[in-house]
């Protein structure tokens, strides 16, 4: 055989060969690497940040850019993606509601609960009457309701009831069973966190559903400050 | 085709899909016949490699030194690498299928947060 021919085939094959052999291994790499790199981004204390910013876009734009970046090999073959993706989805979906529970609620908000006295409109009610009027209606109530549900866990936390992980709702629902929320507003509450859960859900409110849940929470709330045996330990 | 992002199964739901599951499905079976004959290829070409090298290194009319034997059943191996790693995906291709289904109606469940924040951002 000739020489050079010899050696140009040896050479090919060899390089070929190892040419192969790097390529799947680079694939592999960069797909692990690219894995790693996601899983850093999608940091539970951004995830935490980015729910407690009340912005639409913020949780959005979490949700796209960083779950958005996993792909489906990657929630398969690794089960620290699988499980973030899961967790953080779930607590999106509680945050957001379902379209069951969100027509659920639509029934409570059907009927208007009568305010029977006319409060002081003070902050944050003002500030959300504010966001409201500039069009930021996810904000506002989404702010309105995180506002309702630290102001029942505070009642919660004064009663001893260990309750870090409800909802607004949920909250309200557990605490009037404890005949902890005063009948007389009650509904007021109730109609309040409907009208939020709606808007955060995604679904359209009218400038007087979203005025009127202001001003139910402003005056519910006031009422709950004026009764003192339920905030003895809140600070 | 590369993998679905997730990001994708989102905009499937935002766009409102008519019959999306079985889009999944059918994009899903494409995928699985173009990966397992894109396998099948270079599984084929390795596995012909060797065999050659082996039945005339067997019958002793092989007229290659060995070393020579060595580069091309290394040859064979190396063309068998990418082969591997694709059929290995496949294995996982069933459990991605049933993933994106699921994920697909856990998306959906939040659908119309999802167009909300899609309409503010455009």
């Amino acid at each position: 055989m000739n020489l050079w021919f010899e050696t140009i085939t040896v050479t090919a094959s060899v390089a070929s060969g190892l040419v192969s052999i790097v390529v799947t291994m680079l694939t592999w790499f960069f797909s692990k690497k690219s894995m790693r790199s996601k899983l850093h981004e999608a940091q539970e204390e951004e995830f935490r940040r980015a729910l407690g910013s009340d912005k639409l876009t913020e949780i959005g734009s979490y949700l796209d850019k960083n779950i958005g970046n996993f792909n489906l090999y990657e929630y398969v073959s690794n089960p620290n993606v699988s499980n973030k993706i899961d967790i953080y989805l779930e607590k999106v979906r509680s945050f957001v509601g379902t379209d069951t529970e969100v027509e659920q609620q639509a029934k409570e908000t059907k009927s208007l609960p009568k305010i029977k006295e006319r409060l002081h409109i003070s902050d944050p009610f003002d500030r959300i009457l504010t966001e409201l009027r500039s069009g930021e209606t996810w904000t506002a109530l989404a702010r309105l309701r995180r506002y309702i549900e630290i102001n029942l866990r505070k009642i919660a936390k004064a009663q001893d009831i260990p309750l870090e992980r409800a909802t607004a709702g949920q909250l309200l629902n557990i605490l009037s069973r404890r005949g902890l929320i005063p009948g007389e507003i009650l509904l007021n509450l109730r109609y309040a966190i409907a009208v939020c859960n709606k808007a955060i859900h995604g679904v359209e409110i009218s400038w007087d559903e979203a005025e009127a849940a202001v001003l139910n929470a402003n005056f519910a709330l006031g009422k709950l400050k004026q009764a003192p045996e339920l905030n003895h330990n809140s600070g | 085709m590369r993998e679905l992002s997730m990001k994708e199964l989102i905009d499937l739901v935002v766009a409102e899909v008519p019959e999306a599951e079985t889009r999944i499905q059918k994009m899903f079976e494409w995928y699985f016949e173009r990966v397992k004959i894109v396998s099948q290829w270079f599984l084929a070409a390795a596995a012909s490699l060797s065999i050659s090298v082996l039945v005339t290194f067997f019958r002793g009319g092989s007229k290659l030194v060995w070393w020579q034997n060595i580069l091309v059943l290394f040859l064979a191996f190396a063309t068998a690498t990418p082969g591997l790693y694709r059929l290995r995906q496949l294995r996982s291709l069933n459990r991605q299928f049933v993933a994106a289904l699921k994920l697909y109606s856990e998306f959906k469940k939040i659908k119309t947060f999802l167009i909300r924040y899609r309409e503010a951002t455009r």
